[in-house]
């Protein structure tokens, strides 16, 4: 399309510009690298976690469709006896699925237990390794017997009979290597298969089993029906593993649209380096067009020069992004596992459709971003009739009228994000909204400070400079522009994260207000306190007050969800930060069996405080009244907080995991003290205070982050590039002006001043503006999109630093992007300079 | 029916169980198993149930019915228990197992020369299968034996997949009980402890259904029930055995096993039984039978195997032509053998079962 009807000597002219504008062409490159690097590096990256979760999960889960899991996260073994005995079963298969350490290695491993004679159905590698009677009969007996991979082998460093030390929930239990797998998936690096028997045992089940593996047909299912307890439910795998996946579905999101905004700036690169060419050759293409030339061959050889430069650009792309990739795969698998589910960080997969996707962002965007530019070039009229300082005249009338239409669309982001219905995307589409906006305001900046400027009283080079601005206008305004867009999305996803960080901050302060916390062995679940230390806790010397938590995982809606059966001390309950309740007192309706809810899982099933929520009890499924609607960063997937003697009454689970302990004199020393009198070390209770968990929280919250940090170090650096290109470009331009100026009788270091002091201003400038645009930015982010994509609701705190950072990155950046032409322009003889283009 | 039901040579088959387990009834005597060295005293109905002490152990039932509509069929059930490691468990976890069982299930259709059978595995543990003298029940999930009296007869069978299924009572008839060898001690070598106990029912009066995919058929006629357990192998030089189980027309029973050697010649441990009518019953010696194959069938699996025998037992005056119901009654799993119901014809006519080991290599 583009090929027809351009003359091969308007391309190479076309090109030989560029050649020899080698560093303008460059950065304009830099811009379409690391735009399409940072795009192709996150889809990569959610790509790479995507297909190790779908490999396990089908690893895993064999050629079950359907699973029997439990209202309480475990299955009675009884119940698989009782099915298994009974005439006309379906295949079916005992699980126990769970998490494990090994010692010596980063990260979980799967400990996956099976019944080998259930096997053949379901999956075969088991069954398939066992070879003779022998090694079958130590399979079964054998309880330190284990199954991995190749992969994992070679991973862990191991071979046959080699010993593991593995670590459940602070247990340890030796195992050693019996069979390895010649399976040389990654997705099974992690995997440790061993007898059911040895999984109940390291996994300290009385009795219970994961999950029931079942392959139905219509005939099955109604087979089964009427012999399934209320306790339990059948689930469909393929929805259950759609509903996991689905869970990382808007952080994958989030991420994309965090790269995509790279790629945003640097499409504002191309376009300013783009533009910034057609108005350098303005003589030229006048001259082209009096000898016959066409606007449409010119338009056609601009977005040509911009395709080839795309072309070159999206090559590097690919290579910066792969490599970029590898690194982010892990940062992006680690953070998916902490918050939604296990995934291991495989070696990244390139795919194609991931480079083709890139590819047409980074090609459409560049021609996209030259359009305007092209359309300029092809509007150059014959001859050179219109002078350069009409050319200026022109352009500085049409910066207001551009700076109105930027603030509609500033306006039309903020409606777009915050009111029109369509989750994420919209909120995001708001958010580029906006931003462009903002970047088409920006110009109108120059004019202005030109006239705020002369009011001061400086002479000589600096009221040059000022004039400059006005002069230079056609150029400067779209560096300007790219330079604020740049800087613009850093702060912006910068002070997002510091309000985030300082919500959670203050909601952790609020919530941990006891003086002790007591729970055994570790935080984690399924590890309970002794009834005795329960029972004889309040009884202890100076305790004023306690509160109980029991933690239950349940499935609401195929997501996991954390019940906390809680019994709270007036103290404690203080902590909630209640969003919205259905009665004046929503305590005294939870102590008669209402529940509360967390935020996020309000907002993801659309639940007002006095609605109800089913809950699939032991007992069956129950209606729960909703008392209140909690503010909660404890998990997106959300809590439901039940008062302890009710939970009890549906689950007969008398267990509690965690005790907080007040004393009068908040003494947390003191009740530690009289705690560990009264019971000795074996009862191995771990005692932590307040500030500790807080601590370790706001470490997870920051490794949660991390992500979003990478890639806002990468925008940092694509802004950097960027501002360092518009400005050298405009610089590099003037260097015969600059001739000319020293030829008149400027000094060298009077010349350098003059380019030094433009930049400066520039850069303030577009720090100035970024400021605004990304205050709003990180609201849109703050209010629209992670409520969309979290259903955390927070107050917006300001954080000065970011805003420091962006006008020192900025008027930074544009001073060191001064440096060079203010050394090339006072350097040498102004002559040949002057001589020049 | 042999002690080494399933001997070192039978062939390893994957095609229902992925589980290769080669001779997994022991091709060498278990260490750590108690071992049958002499005749014992057996106690009823506690021995009809398991004796984990032993490596091996097997309730073997197959039969010869008719349905209602004049249709024959074979049936076999066989549940195995294998012990894979001497001793009891003691493990928290009530899923690990020392014991499992294997099931074989097979019909036969005789009147669309169909064979269609199955295979299946459960450990001995946390209910999955097992015998249990409490609840007079030997079971595999939801294959099951289950003694309706406390006298453990008469027996209800049910057993079944998606393809085939039975559902059977089986009555104690009138024939007694028969202990094999000497006193129930059955020899099947030189070495000591290369014996098995067992013992048999030969005619035991069966009614119930059969399923072969979606047709039922009311179905009536013998069962033959053999019960054997030990510790023990076919010794270096033996290559695997016939075995016949016949109900002959005129009330008697006979069985015979012939213990091959590698060259294929019948060795001296051979033996067998016949019971008259009246429950007297004579031991048969491999000098006092004259059994040789007279018709070779080679199987898709390119085994070959001898589907008709003549058998004769001068000092009874029985003459007997003993041929295969159908050819294809090849058992293909985890132990590859034929099995199948036979049509007994010559001086007497009958009907009965034939098992033939040691052919696949």
């Amino acid at each position: 399309m583009i090929k027809v009807g351009v003359s091969p000597l308007l391309l190479r002219a076309g090109l030989n510009y560029q050649l020899r504008h080698r560093w303008q062409a460059f950065l304009a490159l830099a811009g379409i690298v690391m735009g399409v690097a940072v795009v192709l590096a996150v889809d990569l990256a959610n790509g790479a976690a995507r297909a190790s979760f779908a490999l396990s999960s089908a690893q895993i889960r064999g050629a079950a469709t359907h699973r029997i899991i439990g209202n309480n996260g475990e299955v009675e073994q009884a119940l698989y006896a009782q099915l298994f005995t009974t005439p006309g079963h379906p295949p079916m298969a005992p699980v126990i699925n769970s998490k494990l350490q090994i010692n010596g290695y980063k990260g979980g491993f799967r400990l996956i237990g099976l019944d080998l004679f259930a096997e053949s159905q379901f999956r075969k590698a088991l069954p398939s390794a066992i070879r003779n009677t022998e090694q079958l009969g130590e399979w079964l007996s054998d309880p330190q017997a284990v199954a991995i991979s190749q992969s994992a082998a070679e991973y862990l460093g191991v071979a046959l009979n080699a010993t593991l030390t593995t670590r459940y929930q602070g247990q340890r239990h030796d195992l050693k290597v019996m069979i390895i797998n010649p399976s040389n998936s990654s997705v099974s690096r992690d995997l440790l298969v061993v007898d059911i028997a040895t999984a109940q045992v390291i996994t300290a089940k009385q009795r219970s089993i994961t999950y029931i593996d079942l392959i139905l047909n219509e005939d099955d299912k109604n087979w089964l029906n009427g012999k399934l307890p209320q306790s339990v439910k059948l689930v469909d795998v393929d929805q259950q593993s759609e509903g996991i996946v689905g869970l990382s579905a808007d952080f994958e999101l989030n991420l994309t649209a965090m790269s995509l905004l790279a790629l945003l700036v640097g499409l504002f690169l191309i376009f300013n380096a783009m533009s910034f060419s057609v108005v350098q050759r303005r003589n030229l293409l006048g001259r082209l067009r009096a000898l016959g030339v066409t606007r449409q061959e010119i338009y056609r050889v601009i977005l040509l020069e911009a395709f080839v430069l795309g072309i070159i650009g999206t090559l590097f792309g690919w290579l910066l992004g792969i490599w970029l990739g590898q690194g982010l795969t892990n940062i992006v698998a680690a953070t998916i596992s902490e918050l939604y589910y296990q995934v291991s960080a495989d070696a990244m997969q390139v795919s194609w459709l991931s480079l083709f996707k890139a590819s047409l962002l980074g090609l459409a965007g560049t021609l996209v971003a030259t359009w305007l530019p092209a359309r300029q070039a092809a509007n150059t009229p014959p001859l050179t009739t219109l002078s350069r300082a009409e050319l200026e005249k022109f352009v500085q009338k049409q910066v207001p009228a551009l700076a109105v239409f930027g603030l509609l669309m500033v306006i039309t982001g903020l409606l777009v994000a915050f009111l029109l219905p369509g989750g994420v995307v919209s909120a995001f589409a708001g958010l580029f909204i906006l931003l462009l906006g903002f970047a088409l305001m920006t110009p109108l900046g120059l004019p202005l400070a030109h006239r705020l400027l002369s009011w001061l009283p400086f002479g000589g080079i600096w009221r040059m400079a000022l004039r400059d601005l006005k002069r230079h206008l056609s150029r400067l305004g779209t560096a300007a522009a790219a330079l604020m867009v740049a800087l613009a999305a850093t702060v912006g996803v910068a002070l997002m994260v510091d309000s985030m960080r300082g919500s959670v901050s203050d909601w952790l302060q609020d919530l941990l207000s006891a003086d002790l916390y007591i729970a055994a062995q570790d935080f984690q679940q399924d590890v309970s306190l002794p009834p005795q230390v329960v029972t004889e806790a309040a009884l202890l010397k100076s305790v004023s007050a306690l509160s109980l938590y029991r933690n239950v995982d349940l499935k609401i809606e195929q997501h996991p969800t954390r019940l906390v059966a809680a019994q709270l001390a007036e103290a404690s309950r203080n902590g909630f930060d209640l969003v919205s309740v259905a009665d004046a007192d929503p305590w005294l309706s939870f102590s008669k069996g209402d529940i509360l809810i967390s935020e996020p899982l309000a907002y993801r099933l659309q639940l007002k405080a006095g609605e109800q929520l089913e809950i699939s009890t032991l007992q069956g499924d129950i209606k729960f009244r909703i008392a209140a609607i909690f503010r909660d960063y404890a998990s997106e997937h959300g809590r439901i907080f039940m008062e302890l003697q009710h939970y009890r009454q549906y689950w007969s689970d008398p267990l509690v995991d965690t005790m907080a302990l007040f004393s009068l004199e908040s003494d947390g020393d003191a009740l530690q003290q009289a705690a560990s009198e009264r019971f000795d070390a074996s009862y191995n209770l771990v005692y932590t205070r307040a500030k500790e968990i807080y601590a370790e929280s706001m470490a997870v919250f920051d490794r949660t982050f991390r992500i979003t940090e990478v890639l806002r170090y990468l925008s940092i650096m694509v802004a950097f590039i960027g501002i360092l290109s518009a400005l050298m470009a405009v610089q590099l331009e003037r260097r015969k002006e600059f001739a000319i100026l020293r030829a008149l009788g400027l000094t060298r270091a009077q010349v350098s001043l003059l380019i030094i002091i433009e930049s400066a201003i520039i850069g303030l400038l577009a720090a100035l503006f970024a400021i605004p645009c990304g205050l709003a930015l990180a609201w849109v982010l703050t209010d629209a999109v992670q409520l969309r994509a979290f259903g955390w609701s927070m107050p917006f705190l300001l954080s000065a630093a970011p805003l420091y950072w962006t006008v020192f990155l900025g008027v930074g950046a544009a001073l060191l992007a001064s440096l060079y032409p203010a050394w090339q322009a006072s350097r040498g003889d102004p002559a040949p300079q002057m001589r020049e283009d | 029916m042999l002690l080494t039901g399933c001997d070192r040579n039978s062939s390893v088959s994957s095609n229902s169980n992925g589980i290769s387990i080669t001779s997994s009834m022991g091709s060498k005597p278990d260490v750590g198993f108690e071992r049958a060295l002499q005749p014992r005293e057996f106690e009823f109905p506690a021995d009809h149930f398991a004796h984990p002490a032993f490596a091996t152990e097997w309730w073997y039932f197959t039969g010869n019915l008719e349905s209602a509509d004049g249709y024959d069929f074979g049936y076999q059930l066989t549940l195995f228990r294998v012990g894979v490691k001497p001793g009891q468990t003691a493990d928290v976890s009530n899923w690990r197992a020392n014991q499992i069982y294997m099931g074989h299930l097979a019909i036969s259709d005789l009147a669309n020369k169909s064979h269609i059978s199955t295979e299946r595995f459960a450990r001995s543990a946390a209910g999955l299968a097992g015998a249990d003298q409490h609840s007079s029940r030997i079971w595999l999930g939801d294959w099951s034996v289950t003694g309706i009296d406390n006298d453990f007869f008469p027996l209800h069978l049910q057993a079944g997949t998606k393809d085939i299924a039975i559902d059977l009572t089986l009555q104690s008839g009138f024939k007694p009980r028969v202990l094999q060898g000497d006193k129930g001690y059955s020899r099947k070598g030189a070495e000591p402890g290369n014996a098995s106990f067992y013992y048999s029912y030969t005619r035991l009066p069966t009614q119930g259904t059969l399923r072969i995919a979606d047709k039922k058929f009311m179905v009536e006629g013998n069962s033959w029930f053999d019960r054997e357990w030990s510790s023990s192998a076919l010794a270096e030089d033996q290559q695997g055995w016939d075995w016949f189980s016949l109900q002959l027309e005129d009330g008697r029973d006979l069985m015979f096993y012939r213990l091959r050697d590698k060259q294929g010649r019948a060795q001296t441990f051979s033996n067998g039984i016949l019971l008259q009518t009246d429950g007297t019953l004579q031991s048969l010696s491999l000098q006092d039978v004259q059994v040789k194959p007279v018709k070779f069938w080679q199987s898709p699996q390119q085994v070959t195997y001898p589907t008709a025998w003549s058998l004769k037992i001068p000092q009874h005056e029985i003459d007997l032509q003993i041929a295969a119901a159908f050819e294809d009654q090849e058992m293909k799993h985890t132990v590859h053998y034929w099995e199948g119901a036979v049509v007994v014809s010559g001086s007497h006519n009958g009907v009965g079962y034939m098992e033939l080991s040691g052919y696949a290599h």
